[in-house]
């Protein structure tokens, strides 16, 4: 199809060829990616970064060239060769860049909002698995959290300034004016196709009414675009290689550390320590701290096998990943287009068993004017997504001790305790597979009906259909010697067993709209819109789970039986529900000489979640903007280009934590066991405690916001200044527990969020280098205002909200040092032992639960006597102090671009300054579970009676005394700060002369990496943006990629 | 407008599709049965239920198994049995409540209806039994009841709350005869009347023995002492006797007996035809009066039974059980003493062997993947299983009593972990046997008749092979009781169904029973080492007996290994009630804490 595209295109006569370069005019600096078209034809090209450009000219007809910011220009090529043109910035009435916002787009310049936008240049080249991720760090305010880099398992979270309710909120995305039915849609989208991204991050987003509590995202596709025909290949093969290693100890260190260990816990009746070895024996112990592998009959006959085993060696190895991407666009007469094809197969670093996602996307974006006046644009996508990967033992590792190996002398899965082995869980536990497909369609029509009134009309359908399938397979582990070990993981008669889901939603949204823009008397500007809109979400889901699949390579409901005769029927279920909404909207902007600005906002939404009495809400927002360089006494500072200030309050509302039909009290059945020969009976209840006193939440945005432009606009910024209050939270105040049940959601919560956003960006040119970089920078804090006077809390990282305190704060007790001497632990233990706490610790000789030299000394902040856990907000309750919030703060993001004749590079940093956590899980500690890997970093840094102000406490195999010294106190938190370079692009554009021979008009070659590198803080090996868990070994990895994109 | 109500219609006017409403609902028979119905699957059994855990509801942590003062010593923050309880309690009272507005004829809901009453007093008594008394609950709350922040009811309230609900269950409740076949396992008028007796001989013998040094003031801590009425001893134990002897007349019920000496052990796990020797069913099982039902295929146990085993049995369970004529170890003349390790098993009563295996013998264990071929063994005598099965020894090489309770631990073929599925008992008439045999023995101030004996604990003693309980018995033996024998009788019969705290605290004799220092296997008898002490298990090679496992040494007393030392915070009375959830009182500060925590 190529071949014949580039035949077409080079079948022209009668022409000459121009050349030439574009320059700005004030600046003299080349202007790139100019759009410069043979007047009346489709035939054009664009300026590439030196600003040049040749193009086949047919006599007697004039270029148009257009560039974003700069008046348009029509010139009839002259004699000279190469031409040299001027283009001039566009005049102050023609205001710049267009931004997308609600229902429309606005001039830049003119907005009161708080919105940003950003092009593509955030995907470009980037060998990402998905749109959100390079979102990461580009749009201050906007926070995305990922748990891991597993393709299509990120775990990722997206938050708008900050949290907007008790539950998190997701921004509602919308991709050319049809929202998202889940934020996971957009991972599905093919991140080549995307044109633009917006966000909406204040009172502008009431525009959307009801379902703008968390922000509104908005994604614009690429469409076909003036000129010739564009085909454009671009082609990324990625290696995935491990980044940090949390660093587990190999058997030597690990044995090394246990022996150490064996002397802490126990002391006889005259103190003298006692060995204590809870899991393995000296001997064995010993020979294993010498690294030497051996086999060891244990007293039952059982021969064991030891020898050094890094599991993460066995599970983790680097990996290929590629993407390609072919697009399509151009126009012709009254039709333009965009057809783009996408295919990547994106991999995890999992060698024992596929890991990962395969995407095939196609998007066809079609433009027909039907008259001069009418305008029809449809678009069609389909995104198809498969993400697979092992259904058992992923981030396994850290569980086994690294002693024994993978395989028996057989070959076969070697366990050495408690039927555990990652590898053999990973390759043979079975499968989860997870298929996603969208087809989204929509279609706009718009016409114009008078001068200034355009009528719009817009109706899509969206349907998704998941496909679900997860089996397990059934395998033996063996030991050394090759006996089966009798535990069959995944055994019959329940296994293997398969379950099968299937989803289906189909989402329609009609809207209706009407736009009339006018000038009076010259100065006065007005624009006004009003609209309606109907959504309908039906989604319906069928699962079914039989046992006893019945072969290897054949999994289907189909090839596997539910024997009767077992414990395990044939069990099958369904669901399905729906939601609407009914909306009316209304946008009216005056400005007066551009230079006073004012926007309302309004929207009503009815909503079927709702009692048919409480369905409708209003929501609305009032902005406004004041354009201070525009004034005439203003000019003499010619330094300053461009100072507004803005301001805006308004509200939206939230659906968080709202079921579907919460106001209706439903019958949940189950089953009961009776009769002489056992039979099921059915079984009755009413499923909760319900209302229908609910409303919708209801968000009260506020922004005050100064944009600058200075030296010519090389340096701009913006600061800005928010406070977002949920004033209608619904929580469920929690009445005592004799009311029989939770009581339902009421709307009887407030919480605050404050927070800043900083932006600056500096763009200059230095001889031949043009470059850039920015630097944004955003926190938020929140409060619970009043929460049903909720003032309780409890050890740890504690969700449940406290009045006056942030969600997820972190509630520590506060230590003061080691006890150093027995005599002080057994005098501490007499003061606090009676009752709290410390009464666990109330060992004598010969136990383990014992405070010791080395653990952490408790103060008792309440002065009561005793260490307790809970506060109940009484004075004298409780010993824990509150540290801060667990959430990520000073989120920041830092771009870099530079060109130099045909090379560019870009680079982007994104970064927390400030996340306290806890660590979590099992692993969180040395020995904090004794039959557990170990982390090396705590070697030498834990107390001995050598090392007195080390830095952690002693070594212990007694979880009870893992728990004292790990867990909740002060001097278990760490900072998670981090500064990653996320993406690192290095690219070289050949020569023309090169890449005429392939027939390309550009051809261009890079480098592109993921994640290469990091600054950060986190002090026990995990890496930072996995958050608080410990219990994984599953590393992120860094990408490094090499592509070309071809351009025809 | 059209457009506008036809858009509504289709986006607003959305109602759920995969559920009913209460709007449409309690309007049938068949709609009130499957309310009740659900009330059977709230008793905590074998199956889990909103986070319940049957172990711990099976004694451990008391004197007799698992030893080791397990008792709740502390502050509750919070309780999940508390918030289950009330959570029960409601979906009764919503029953109840729907009564009201039920268009059909009252007959055809009764018994369900009586059923409500009856799982609404079991609630309380579980309440009672755990913190005292407790707020009553017999309405249908909302957020704006009086009932949230009201203080609690005396347990002298409660008790008589759980009784009238109880007269309601026992008036509508069908007999055991008129229940279907199918609907087998509900409950009958006789279980309300045995449960009746149950919570009257409890709150009896409480009162009587422990009266009000637990109730607090109900001014600044405790529950109090409203509705106190000092007649309530004899009015309750008169009442649990004579309820006793009328379920005890009935004939649906018989103790189970199938399976010879060995009756009383495949009863607790009878499951399929597999499960036992004899292919005995659930359906030869008419002992139990109301059993949690569970079914292999339909509805499977779900707790690890056989591989958790029923936990360690402590020196002084050992010692209590009878010798085979009647009288108890200490006394016997057939008491062989603890030279050889299999000598205290000697002429002994068959229960021991049931609930803890004989050593030298050869049983059937866990992990073995293919159960029980009971061809292959003489059972009842020679346990003579085949060559590849262990012989089992003692193992004093952990720390532990030497002796496991099998209790609960199956035999049978294909069973896994949390596979288990033998019916849980509730109430079942050996427990009336004892009630009936308790009540009157205090009534007549620790006398009882050989009759009354006959009909009633002397079947359970003729099913364990332990000579008949008589007057003439222990006649010659100051240190024996009558009550002190049915007390023993109780403990050893009703072994880990949940009654022994709760019956050191109705007897008031928790303190010095259970700040008993627990011990284990004999180690030293007579001043000689016993056989274990210097037995070496031929298939470890190792000694069983590793000395250094036990910190606290061996009694010289009584040669025993000690298994911990005194408990740091001893039992006191206070402890009879745990305390009421922090958390609880932190929302209802009319809710005071019970004294002395």
């Amino acid at each position: 199809m190529l071949t014949v595209l580039l035949g077409s295109m080079s079948a022209w006569s009668q022409t000459k060829t121009v050349s030439g370069q574009v320059i700005d005019a004030s600046s003299n600096t080349p202007l790139s990616n100019v759009n410069i078209i043979v007047e009346g034809t489709v035939n054009g090209t664009a300026t590439d970064s030196a600003g040049k450009f040749t193009l086949n000219v047919v006599a007697g007809h004039k270029l148009v060239l257009s560039h974003i910011g700069y008046a348009n220009l029509k010139l009839a090529p002259g004699s000279t060769n190469p031409l040299i043109i001027q283009l001039k910035k566009s005049d102050a009435n023609d205001l710049g860049d267009v931004i997308v916002v609600g229902y429309g787009a606005r001039k830049k310049a003119t907005l009161t909002g708080s919105i940003v936008q950003v092009g593509e240049e955030v995907f470009k080249d980037r060998p990402l698995p998905n749109a959100v991720t390079a979102l990461q760090g580009q749009v201050p305010g906007l926070l995305i959290t990922r748990t891991s880099s597993r393709p299509g398992n990120e775990g990722l979270v997206i938050t708008m300034r900050g949290a907007s309710s008790v539950s998190s909120v997701d921004p509602l995305i919308i991709v050319d004016g049809v929202p998202l039915i889940g934020t996971w849609e957009f991972n599905q989208m093919n991140p080549n196709d995307i044109e633009s991204v917006t966000a909406l991050k204040d009172a502008s987003a009431a525009i959307y009414g009801a379902r703008a509590q968390g922000g509104v995202i908005l994604v614009t596709t690429k469409r076909g675009k003036s000129g010739k025909m564009q085909v454009s290949f671009t082609n990324n093969i990625s290696r995935n290689t491990i980044g940090i290693r949390v660093p587990w100890a190999g058997m030597p260190q690990w044995a090394s550390l246990y022996l150490q260990t064996s002397t802490s816990d126990k002391r006889d009746a005259s103190g003298n320590p006692i060995e204590w070895f809870p899991q393995w024996t000296k001997d064995n112990l010993i020979k294993m701290a010498a690294d030497s592998s051996f086999d060891y009959t244990d007293p039952s006959g059982i021969v064991h096998h030891y020898a050094d085993n890094n599991w993460q060696d066995a599970l983790y190895s680097p990996s290929w990943s590629n993407q390609q991407n072919l697009s399509i666009r151009g126009s012709s007469g009254k039709t333009a287009y965009m057809l783009s094809l996408g295919y990547a197969d994106n991999k995890s670093l999992l060698k024992t068993a596929y890991d990962g996602e395969k995407k095939y996307t196609a998007r066809f974006n079609y433009d027909y004017n039907i008259s001069d006046r009418v305008k029809l644009e449809t678009g069609v996508s389909f995104d198809d997504r498969i993400v697979q990967s092992p259904r058992n033992g992923i981030g396994n590792g850290y569980f086994d001790a690294p002693i024994f190996p993978v395989y028996n002398k057989n070959g076969q899965y070697y366990d050495d305790y408690g039927f555990r082995n990652p590898v053999a869980f990973t390759q043979s536990g079975g499968t989860f597979k997870n298929r996603e497909g969208i087809v989204r369609l929509n279609s706009k029509l718009t016409a114009e009906i008078v001068k200034g009134l355009k009528l719009t009309g817009n109706a899509a359908i969206v349907k998704r259909d998941g496909w679900n399938t997860g089996y397990n397979q059934t395998f033996n582990l063996w030991n050394w010697l090759g006996t089966k070990i009798n535990s069959v993981q995944y055994g019959p008669p329940n296994n293997p067993a398969i379950t099968e889901t299937i989803g289906n939603t189909v989402y329609q949204t009609y809207s209706a709209q009407a736009d009339y823009t006018k000038t009076i008397a010259k100065d006065h500007n007005i624009a006004a819109m009003v609209g309606t809109s109907a959504e309908l979400y039906e989604s319906k889901t069928v699962s079914a789970t039989r046992s006893q699949l019945q072969y290897d390579g054949l999994y289907d409901l189909n090839t596997a039986i539910s024997p009767a005769t077992v414990s395990y029927s044939s069990e099958n279920s369904g669901g399905s529900y729906h939601w609407g909404l009914v909306s009316y909207f209304t946008r009216i902007n005056y400005d007066y000489k551009r230079k006073y600005l004012l926007e309302f906002l309004g929207r009503r939404d009815g909503s079927s979640r709702f009692d048919v009495n409480n369905r409708w809400s209003n929501f609305y927002g009032v902005s406004g903007g004041w354009r201070i360089t525009e004034e005439s006494f203003m000019q003499r500072f010619d330094w300053l280009n461009e100072l507004k200030l803005k301001a805006g309050y308004g509200e939206t509302g939230g659906q968080a934590s709202l079921g579907n039909y919460d106001y209706l009290a439903l019958i949940g059945a189950g089953t009961a066991l009776f009769g002489s020969t056992p039979a099921l009976q059915g079984t009755g209840y009413l499923s909760g405690i319900t209302t229908n006193q609910r409303t919708w939440e209801r968000m009260a945005k506020k922004n005050i916001a100064a944009e600058f432009g200075v030296l010519n606009n090389r340096l701009t910024g913006t600061v800005e200044v928010f406070e977002n209050k949920n004033i209608g939270m619904l929580i469920r105040v929690v009445y005592p527990s004799i009311l029989g049940g939770q009581a339902p959601t009421t709307n009887s919560g407030t919480l605050r969020t404050r927070g800043w956003e900083l932006t600056l960006n500096w763009k200059d040119r230095v001889g031949e280098v043009d470059y850039n970089i920015g630097f944004n920078l955003f926190n938020a804090k929140n409060t619970v205002l009043s929460y049903a006077g909720a003032n309780t809390w409890a050890e740890g990282k504690y969700t449940t909200p406290r009045e006056g305190y942030p969600l997820n704060s972190l509630y520590v007790y506060k230590t003061d040092g080691y006890f150093q001497t027995q005599q002080e632990a057994n005098d501490y233990f007499a003061k606090y032992g009676a009752s709290g706490r410390v009464a666990t610790y109330n060992g004598g000789a010969g136990a383990t639960n014992v405070l010791r030299p080395g653990d952490f000394k408790v103060v008792d902040l309440d002065g009561d006597g005793k260490i307790t856990a809970t506060g109940t907000g009484l004075k004298g309750s409780g010993d824990l102090y509150y540290y801060g919030d667990a959430d990520p703060h000073y989120s920041f993001g830092i771009n870099m671009g530079a060109q130099w004749h045909g090379f560019d590079f870009s680079a982007f940093i994104q970064g927390v300054y400030k996340w306290n956590i806890l660590r979590v899980g099992n692993a969180r500690a040395p020995f904090f579970r004794n039959y557990l890997d170990v982390n090396t970093t705590y070697i030498g840094k834990t107390w001995t009676p050598d090392n007195p102000d080390a830095k952690y406490p002693r070594l212990s195999f007694d979880s009870n005394i893992n728990n004292w010294n790990w867990q909740f106190n002060d001097r278990n938190v760490q900072n998670l700060r981090y500064a990653r370079l996320k993406s690192l692009v290095i690219g070289y554009t050949l020569p023309k002369f090169i890449s005429s021979k392939i027939r390309a008009d550009r051809a261009r070659v890079f480098f592109a990496g993921n994640d290469l590198f990091e600054l950060t803080s986190v002090k026990d090996g995990f890496d930072p943006e996995r958050g608080e868990s410990a219990d994984n070994s599953y590393p992120f990895f860094r990408t490094w990629s090499f592509g070309f994109n071809l351009t025809f | 407008m059209l457009v506008m109500s036809s858009c509504t219609k289709t986006f607003l006017d959305l109602s759920p599709q995969d559920q009913a409403t209460e709007a449409v609902y309690f309007k049938t028979p068949d709609q009130f049965k499957a309310a009740a119905n659900d009330f059977y699957n709230k008793m905590i059994g074998f199956r889990p239920v909103s986070g319940s855990n049957i172990y711990n509801w099976m004694d451990w942590g008391s004197d007799l198994l698992n030893p080791g003062y397990g008792w709740p010593s502390s502050l509750n923050p919070a309780d999940l049995y508390w918030n289950n309880s009330y959570s029960y309690i409601r979906a009764n009272n919503i029953l109840i409540g729907k009564v009201a507005q039920y268009p059909g004829d009252y007959s055809g809901i009764k018994q369900y209806v009586a059923a409500a009453y009856f799982f609404r007093a079991w609630h309380h008594f579980f309440l009672l039994k755990r913190y005292g008394g407790v707020p009553i609950d017999t309405i249908v709350a909302d957020v704006n009841s009086g009932l949230l922040t009201a203080p609690r009811n005396s347990r002298y309230e409660v008790t008589s709350q759980i009784l009238s609900d109880l007269d309601v269950a026992i008036d509508g409740l069908p007999l055991e005869s008129d229940i279907a076949a199918a609907d087998k396992g509900q409950v009958s008028k006789q279980a309300a009347m045995a449960f009746k007796a149950r919570v009257e001989l409890y709150e009896g013998t409480y009162e009587k023995y422990v009266g009000k040094a637990t109730d607090g003031d109900g001014v600044t801590s405790g529950a109090g002492s409203k509705g106190y009425d000092a007649g309530n001893v004899i009015k309750y134990l008169t009442d649990a006797a004579s309820l006793s002897q009328k379920v005890m007349g009935y004939s649906d019920y018989s103790l189970f007996t199938g399976v010879d000496s060995l009756s009383y052990r495949y009863l607790f796990i009878l499951d399929d035809a597999a499960s036992n020797p004899k292919g005995l069913t659930k359906a030869n099982n008419k002992e139990f009066i109301l059993s949690s039902h569970y079914d292999y295929t339909l509805l499977q146990g779900n707790a690890n039974l056989t591989h958790t085993g029923g936990g360690g049995i402590s020196r002084k369970l050992m010692d209590m059980f009878l010798c085979k004529d009647g009288l108890p170890f200490s006394v016997s003349p057939l008491a062989k003493g603890y030279a050889q390790m299999t000598d205290e098993f000697d002429n002994r009563e068959s229960r021991m062997t049931c609930i803890t295996g004989k050593p030298r013998q050869k049983y059937w264990g866990f992990s073995s993947a293919y159960g029980a071929n009971w061809t292959q063994a003489n059972y009842l005598t020679l346990f003579n299983w085949p060559s590849y099965i262990n012989v089992s020894y003692p193992d004093l090489s952990n720390g532990g009593s030497g002796y496991g309770s099998r209790k609960w631990s199956s035999e049978s073929v294909n069973r896994n972990d949390y596979q288990e599925s033998y019916d849980y008992p509730q109430i079942r008439l050996a427990e009336v046997y004892l009630t009936f045999a308790e009540a009157k023995c205090e009534l007549n101030n620790g006398a009882i008749s050989d009759a009354d004996l006959n009909i009633s604990i002397n079947k359970i003693r003729a099913r364990a092979g332990a000579a008949p309980l008589t007057n003439a018995l222990i006649a010659p033996y100051p240190q024996l009781t009558m009550l002190g024998e049915i007390r023993r009788e109780r403990t050893l019969e009703l072994l880990s169904e949940n009654t022994r705290f709760t019956d050191l605290f109705r007897w008031g004799i928790a303190e010095q029973e259970l700040n008993q220092v627990p011990e284990g296997m004999i180690v030293q008898y007579k001043g000689q080492p016993t056989e274990i002490a210097t037995f070496t298990n031929p298939y470890t090679n190792k000694p069983s007996y590793k000395p250094s496992t036990y910190p606290f040494g061996v009694d010289a007393t009584t040669g025993a290994v000690i298994l911990s030392g005194p408990p740091t915070v001893p039992m006191t009375k206070k402890n009879y009630l745990t305390s009421i959830p922090q958390d609880q009182i932190t929302l209802n500060p009319n809710l005071l804490q019970n004294p002395q925590y």
